[in-house]
């Protein structure tokens, strides 16, 4: 017994050797599963923590599970493969990695005169605005600018925004023009020389990710009409939605309000709009 | 040697019984355990108040670890959506909330009576205190050969028409006695903005009404939006 006992000690003494040459300590369990490694690693440490599974109690401890650490049941800095670009945020129990998209705003304007040669059923690119949007909102743009009244008839210049389409080559672009409209006339003014108007307006649009090109189309409707658009600006506004973090998410979408009719009465005799196709 | 080895051999006993290093002081209190979780450990680090001495120490305040003095994670009861900030020497949770819009528009003729009515309403959640910017525009349709005008103002719908808010922001637009009534128009823009010092879902009406019963004015495709700047509690917002 004496000597099995002076064995053993020599192989635990043989084992502090061993630790004391690779300058680390190991903890394993009885079946030799490193529980826990400090290392030396010159002039400090490091502590290993192999991964394994959650702990059936977590209080308190410390533990790797799938490489994110935890502490006390919760991920310190969660897993951040494929989460390029979120925040690290809470939702009252554990830490998550959320998108967070934050308002954008592009603009473009002034000093240009521009003639509108445009009449009924066709549409002349007054400017663009364009945003590239990271995910679903709302984008608000608004123009502005006045507008010259060069003939001593009845000017007029008939306007509206559109988003990512041209009134010319669609149908479905062409109504929607219709239905978000404005327009000014200069009251059958019979003086051309220096009368103006200054001229806005606005519109919403719901937007998902990509690239939003905001264009202010515009005709002048009659070809008597003489009408001249200056120093326009255009902005436009980006608000995230959805994927935002505390981003409103409950108000109503915008959307389209009810139309009665549309056209106009007389003054001049014009085509049907699909006959000047 | 023979009680060294003894004592070795006791504490290996002990290990191999209980699955796990533990380390203790001089009164037996535990400063930490090092556990045996199947495969792998954990280390558990018992709660206690913070050290005198904090530098580059990991330790646990009331199940909250720390590292050299801040919390790692700081407690997220009650943080529900907030993030993590720094203010360049510890973290804390912070509320975060961003701009938002909301609108409605377009494909409407709506006729302006002598009594007040609501041509366009817009609701908005707003998380938090901040600022709101209402704009609505569209264009008049002058329809009689005398004068015709229409009075327009922008009012919180918790005050529902209110003659006194109206007239001190209201805006007026005439054909100065246009005497043609067909296909006379002209376009129009108003904005107003509040401040609100409460969260919660707030509303806005545009009111339009006739001040001269002589008058026949149509409004035509309206578009209203609702813009909202979250302020105070906000990170990556600043106060005016």
């Amino acid at each position: 017994m004496k000597r099995f006992i002076f064995l053993l000690a020599i192989f635990a003494l043989l084992l502090w050797a061993h630790f004391a040459h690779t300058q680390k300590m190991t903890v394993t369990d009885t079946d030799s599963n490193v529980l826990m490694e400090v290392s030396d690693e010159g002039t400090t440490g490091a502590l290993l923590l192999p991964a394994g599974g959650t702990p059936s109690e977590t209080d308190n401890k410390l533990y790797n599970t799938g490489d994110v650490l935890y502490w006390n049941g919760t991920a310190l800095i969660p897993s951040q493969a494929g989460q390029s670009d979120k925040v690290l945020s809470t939702n009252g129990t554990n830490t998550i990695w959320r998108t967070h998209n934050v308002p954008l705003a592009n603009y473009v304007g002034g000093n240009m005169m521009l003639h509108i040669t445009k009449n009924y059923a066709w549409y002349q690119n007054v400017k663009s605005v364009t945003l590239t949007t990271p995910g679903s909102g709302v984008v608000i743009v608004s123009a502005s600018g006045y507008l010259r009244w060069e003939s001593k008839g009845w000017d007029l210049i008939l306007a509206g925004i559109l988003r990512n389409s041209d009134p010319n080559e669609s149908w479905d672009a062409e109504n929607e023009w219709y239905r978000y409209l404005s327009v000014s006339t200069d009251y059958n003014c019979t003086d051309s020389s220096d009368q103006y108007t200054s001229f806005a307006c606005h519109r919403g649009f719901n937007v998902g990710a990509g690239t939003q090109t905001f264009v202010l189309w515009a005709n002048k409707y009659s070809s008597s009409a003489k009408v001249r658009i200056d120093d326009v600006n255009m902005s436009a506004i980006y608000f995230p939605r959805g994927s935002t973090i505390l981003a409103p998410e409950a108000s109503p979408d915008g959307s389209d309000g009810e139309r009665l009719s549309q056209g106009f009465e007389s003054h001049v005799t014009h085509p049907p709009l699909r006959d000047r196709r | 040697m023979l009680l060294l080895t003894v004592a070795a051999l006791l504490v290996w006993a002990h290990f191999a019984r209980t699955q796990k290093m533990t380390i203790r002081d001089a009164e037996d209190n535990v400063l930490m355990e090092v556990n045996d979780e199947g495969t792998s450990g954990s280390i558990t680090l018992g709660s206690a108040p913070a050290p005198a001495v904090t530098a580059n120490k990991l330790y646990n305040v009331s199940g909250i670890l720390y590292w050299n003095g801040d919390p790692l994670i700081p407690v997220q009861a009650g943080h529900d959506g907030d993030v993590l900030v720094t203010d360049g020497s510890s973290t804390a949770w912070a509320e975060h909330y961003v701009p938002a819009a909301n609108f409605i528009g377009g494909n409407q003729m709506f006729r302006v009576l002598a009594t007040p009515q609501v041509c366009r309403s817009v609701p908005i959640d707003c998380p938090a205190p901040g600022t709101i910017v209402v704009m609505v525009s569209g264009y008049a349709r002058w329809e009689t050969k005398k004068l015709d005008m229409f009075y327009g103002a922008i009012i919180d719908n918790a005050l529902g028409y209110d003659a006194t808010d109206f007239m001190n922001n209201m805006m007026s637009l005439s054909d100065y006695g246009c005497t043609d009534s067909s296909d006379q128009y002209m376009n129009w823009k108003t904005q107003r903005t509040y401040t609100i010092s409460t969260p919660g879902t707030y509303r806005y009406d545009f009111w339009v009404y006739l001040p001269l019963a002589i008058s026949k004015v149509r409004i035509d495709d309206a578009n209203m939006s609702v813009m909202y700047f979250p302020e105070g509690s906000a990170i990556f917002s600043t106060s005016p």
